[in-house]
């Protein structure tokens, strides 16, 4: 890791047009990040087309702030509303509101962004060091094991996923099948397209996106009519006292360690990092009855653990070319349409993309502190947005990405068609993550597996005759066994992380 | 039994085998040269193979499974609007223009679903309509469709 590199990047994070979209992807992270009902995944796919007259570096850069903006705001709300703005910030509503209503709304929420800067920054700081060498480790990679890494990510993420194996596999299969539509990148012929011209290409995992995250999520929350109960605070209030400067200090550092190598295995570990976080703190605390009732630590340790946890999903696509998450897949999407392609060779090809985005997340870290803290009322007011007025606003956006992306209405007609798809499987209890980041990862894993039988005249066995594919393929065979004789077991163990205090 | 498991795996069950069919007509080639109806077939067979699991697993479930779409009869109506506002945007759209639509959109869903009054409703489309003008059509110079109003 040169110095020069990382020169290299902050002459490219320092440029003014660089700053400017890495203070507004913070900025619309942020208040995605408080607005309970927008995800991030959601609004990644409204802004991919806004980002096609980019260069590669703004537009990453700017998805990238709006990634953890959406860490840091997402906790303003479980702080102060009780409700969860980003799924990775639930367990801060354990502690953090209960300090809020104890009246130390403040501290909470100073301590959280805090955590979650200190997170941001030292998983930054490994993600500097880490980076170089898994990239130079993968330059070894072959179809084969890019095939194996595709499959186990797959089945890693259908595994730590909160709902049945057997539901998140079958969506991993029909993700692949979408995946197939269009051309093929063997021989070209064109597949299941029925005559549609528009499908000549694929599908498109845009709309396709944008209907299972964003229009399925507005119909799901048109039914949940939440009362906002908002916890009022002031700048004043935002200064922790010492003890609790102290007893959040450990707690931050250890969130950022387990977050960040947590982050580097595909699958939600952005929301598991939080709950092993508050497990251990619980247990190294020799209060652990203050747990629940408005420990710092509390708040501390997971607000940490799932920023740190963010940087961890982006040494995998950056270095690896593999998303661990839904959101992680529009990114990887987002690369793609700029000609990008993350992977071991990012860093050769790309130095100015690969260090460009790294320094903006130091640059991003600070610009989000200031954001966080001295506009916290801001953020509150917000939160006050009846659902009734934002959700056509939402739609609007969502609508004219998926629309202007090829200028189709036929783009639009599968977001609304997928959008019902998203609603009715959130009802039905099947998580669209595999579904998405089958369709994205589909045609690469289609061609490293054809690539790998056609370079080694179509021997299969040559999957378990190299050592980092045959290790790959062992792991993801034992998951998948794991959960055919210990489905059970697996159920209770995932409940007894998920439900714990 | 689990409806909402048997319904599911039955949807899974019918997509898989419409896809495994449709694989047989592109060649499925050979294992050192493998065609493109090879990966189709292959994901088709899985899915089938898991959807009976489902559908199995589904069926030996008890009642207390037996969850309703929808909690109350006034969600369900939400819903429904909800999704034929978001259909009349998609048919208008192409129809009368962008800012035409948007207008009409953003004045009646507050006040249907929003439950908001006339005023608030008129003002919060007037305002968000001029704002979306300007932001796609002016800034970002997206190329919309010019409805019957060449607006």
């Amino acid at each position: 890791m040169p110095v020069s590199d990382i020169l290299t990047g902050f002459s490219v994070a320092l440029l003014p047009m660089n700053i400017l979209y890495c203070f507004i992807g913070c900025f619309i992270g942020t208040l995605i990040g408080v607005l309970p009902g927008i995800g991030g995944a959601a609004t990644l796919a409204m802004l991919l087309p806004v980002t096609y007259g980019m260069s590669p570096e703004s537009s990453i850069i700017m998805l990238a702030g709006i990634l953890y903006g959406a860490m840091y705001g997402g906790s303003t709300t479980s702080i102060l509303v009780n409700i969860p703005g980003e799924a990775s910030s639930v367990v801060t509503c354990m502690d953090g509101y209960q300090m809020a209503r104890n009246g130390r709304a403040g501290a909470a929420l100073a301590i959280s962004a805090i955590g979650s800067f200190v997170a941001g920054t030292l998983g930054v700081l490994f993600l500097t060091i880490f980076a170089p060498p898994l990239s130079k480790f993968a330059l070894k990679f072959g179809p084969p094991e890019f095939f194996a890494l595709i499959l186990f990510g797959l089945v890693m993420l259908c595994y730590l996923g909160s709902g049945s194996f057997s539901k998140a596999f079958a969506l991993v299969m029909l993700g692949l099948i979408l995946g197939t539509i269009g051309s093929d990148p063997i021989s070209g012929i064109v597949r299941f397209s029925l005559g549609i011209r528009e499908f000549y290409d694929g599908i498109g995992f845009v709309p396709v996106l944008m209907g299972l995250f964003g229009v399925g999520e507005i119909l799901i929350n048109i039914e949940q009519t939440i009362k906002r109960d908002i916890i009022q605070t002031k700048f004043k209030d935002l200064i922790p006292t010492r003890t609790e400067a102290k007893a959040s200090a450990w707690p931050i550092i250890r969130g950022s360690i387990m977050g960040f190598f947590l982050g580097i295995i595909p699958g939600p570990m952005g929301i598991i990092s939080t709950f092993v976080s508050y497990t251990t703190e619980k247990k190294l605390s020799i209060n652990p009855e203050k747990f629940g009732r408005g420990a710092i630590e509390g708040v501390a340790g997971p607000e940490a653990a799932n920023n740190a946890a963010m940087q961890g999903h982006f040494i995998t696509l950056l270095t690896l070319g593999l998303p661990g998450t839904a959101t992680m897949a529009l990114l990887l999407g987002a690369f793609m349409i700029h000609g990008v392609i993350p992977g071991p060779l990012l860093i050769k090809n790309h130095p100015t993309v690969f260090w460009g985005i790294i320094a903006s997340m130091y640059i991003g870290n600070v610009i989000l502190i200031i954001l966080n803290l001295p506009l916290i009322s801001i953020w509150v007011k917000l939160l006050q947005i009846p659902y009734g007025l934002l959700f056509p606003l939402i739609f609007m956006f969502i609508f004219i990405g998926s629309y202007s992306e090829k200028n189709l209405m036929m783009n639009v007609n599968v977001m609304l068609f997928f959008g019902v798809v998203g609603y009715l499987m959130k009802k039905l209890e099947y998580e669209a993550a595999p579904l998405v980041l089958a369709l994205i990862l589909g045609p690469m894993i289609e061609e490293s597996f054809c690539q790998s039988l056609i370079s080694f005249h179509g021997d299969l066995l040559i999957f378990v005759k190299r050592p980092i594919s045959a290790f790959l393929i062992f792991i993801s065979a034992l998951l998948i066994l794991s959960t055919v004789f210990f489905s059970k077991k697996r159920k209770r163990i995932l409940e007894s992380v998920l439900d714990k205090d | 039994m689990d409806k909402h498991g048997v319904f599911s795996s039955l949807v899974l069950l019918v997509t898989g085998g419409i896809f495994f069919v449709g694989s047989f007509s592109y060649p499925f080639g050979e294992l050192n040269r493998p065609g493109p109806g090879f990966l189709p077939r292959i994901a088709a067979t899985i899915l089938i193979f898991v959807s009976l699991l489902i559908l199995s697993d589904s069926l030996r479930k008890g009642h207390e499974k037996d969850k309703k779409l929808f909690a109350k009869k006034e969600d369900a109506k939400l819903v429904f609007l909800a999704a034929a506002s978001l259909l009349a945007y998609r048919l208008l759209f192409p129809l009368i223009g962008f800012a035409p639509t948007n207008f009409l959109f953003f004045l009646l869903v507050p006040l249907t679903i929003g439950g908001f009054r006339w005023k608030t409703s008129f003002l919060f489309s007037l305002v968000t309509t001029v704002a979306a003008y300007l932001l796609f059509e002016i800034i970002l110079e997206i190329q919309m469709p010019i409805g019957i109003f060449k607006i």
